[in-house]
């Protein structure tokens, strides 16, 4: 769906709900994220909003096959953004790949999704839909 | 003397004709916290009897089942300290009825002669409300979580809906089209259980249409069971196809018809929509939003795949939802 996305201006600055989501354009440059997220609209959006500011979206993945698939497959990652629930399915064993790369990632919840592996407590959750500069924050302090 | 027994028994009957009609459990305790009385609805709450309870000290009634720290720290620390206790919270698995939240409410009665006192005891159950005020936090938490979703996805149809050589009218209408067809699928999302199917949303989906002649039909079909995503997903892409049939396709022509039929083979449905009678039909040169969103929603959103097929007589769809993931909820 990558290439669905249309090419975003650089130096565009996104302005998103509330006012912690305006980010300088070239905060993620060179940054790559992958996206695992089973909502298309919530996916393309923060996609967008990333993209906004200088990163490279890897996927989205709706589901744990394609989000492995792109971890074994998509060259190096700087960071991850996950969905604790895809279609009814934990996404644990995706963070399970992520940390084996060391991969640093956010969790994104929904209501009660909140079962998380002790080995997992410390990861930073958003709760979605996901506010861009919080994950920014979440990611890269 | 016979007329002082009188009152003096006339008072009795009538305090216990009052602590009978409390409808929460109530003893009175003398001060070694031995039960001088108790209420009817005592006894039937705990399933205990009369004569095994009355002249017992509470610790020791029904096998111990009172035998409860936080009730002997109540009683031995908390009370003595104060008039009055409300509302002191147990959490205790009683033998016969098992785990229960009481609510204890005490209060220290003084007798005239100043020497002694009894302390009235009143338990309150509230296991039950305290079940359903977790069932109501629970249901609101999704129902939170379900508004900033949809808030989410409302904010992409925004930013997405295109505004090239548009004027602002045309996105406005563009864009509350969409909408509208998020609030038919949360309307249905929410209907009872066993109408939330594929053709009360295609009913919903063309009333605006269905201007009383036959230019929507839908043919009969096997019912199928549609989760709320689902139907969010499936109501927006058939939102998309409707707009484009009224405005360049068949529903753009008097005559023109939209015929749907759906089934279902090996755990997937099958949505067929044809259109006829419309003006010529040829392939778009450029792959506008509505079809953008089209795709993505049946692919990624529901794991499906979606055939736009444009032969000239007339516009068709073949839509490919594995249930699996479309019953599925949230």
């Amino acid at each position: 769906m990558n290439g669905d996305l249309p090419e975003v201006t650089r130096s565009a600055i996104v302005r998103g709900p509330g006012l912690e989501t305006v980010m300088a354009g070239d905060a993620l440059a060179n940054q790559r994220i992958l996206l695992v997220e089973d909502e298309f609209f919530l996916a393309d959006e923060l996609a967008r909003s990333l993209q906004a500011a200088g990163a490279t979206i890897v996927g989205p993945a709706a589901s744990i096959r394609n989000a492995l698939n792109l971890i074994a497959t998509a060259g190096h990652l700087d960071a991850a953004v996950l969905d604790l629930n895809l279609r009814g399915e934990t996404a644990i064993p995706v963070a399970d790949a992520l940390l084996e790369r060391n991969v640093p990632f956010v969790f994104a919840t929904g209501y009660g999704h909140g079962f998380v592996p002790v080995r997992y407590r410390h990861v930073k959750r958003c709760e979605k839909p996901m506010n861009p500069a919080k994950i920014v924050r979440a990611l890269f302090g | 003397m016979e007329e002082l027994y009188r009152i003096l028994r006339t008072g009795h009957v009538q305090t216990q004709g009052i602590v009978d009609t409390i409808a929460d459990p109530m003893v009175v305790l003398d001060s070694s916290l031995c039960v001088q009385n108790a209420s009817r609805s005592f006894f039937e709450t705990f399933q205990v009897f009369r004569d095994e309870t009355i002249g017992q000290r509470l610790t020791d009634l029904g096998n111990g089942q009172w035998n409860i720290p936080e009730l002997q720290r109540l009683l031995g620390d908390v009370i003595p300290k104060s008039t009055a206790v409300i509302n002191y919270e147990v959490t205790h698995d009683f033998p016969s009825i098992g785990r229960r939240t009481m609510l204890l409410t005490a209060r220290t009665l003084f007798h005239p002669d100043g020497a002694s006192h009894s302390l009235l005891l009143v338990f309150s159950d509230a296991t039950d409300r305290m079940a359903r005020d977790r069932a109501k936090d629970m249901l609101f938490g999704e129902l939170r979580h379900r508004m900033k979703n949809l808030l989410g996805v409302v904010q992409s149809l925004a930013r997405q809906t295109p505004i090239e050589g548009r004027t602002a009218e045309e996105y406005r209408d563009s864009l509350l089209g969409r909408l509208g067809a998020l609030i038919d699928s949360e309307d249905l999302a929410f209907a009872e259980q066993g109408e939330l199917g594929v053709e009360q949303l295609l009913e919903r989906t063309f009333a605006p249409y269905a201007s009383g002649g036959a230019n929507t039909v839908i043919e009969p079909g096997p019912p199928v069971q549609l989760g709320p995503r689902t139907v969010m997903s499936l109501s927006l892409v058939l939102h998309e196809l409707t707009t484009n049939a009224a405005k360049y396709g068949a529903l753009s022509d008097p005559e023109g018809q939209v015929r749907v039929r759906w089934q279902v083979e090996d755990g997937k449905l099958h949505l067929h929509w044809a259109e006829s009678g419309g003006p010529a039909v040829s392939a778009p040169t450029a792959t506008g939003y509505g079809t953008q969103l089209i795709q993505s929603t049946v692919s990624y959103n529901l794991g499906g795949t979606v055939e736009l097929d444009y032969p000239q007589g007339g516009f068709q769809a073949e839509i490919v939802v594995p249930l699996g993931t479309a019953s599925q909820s949230e």
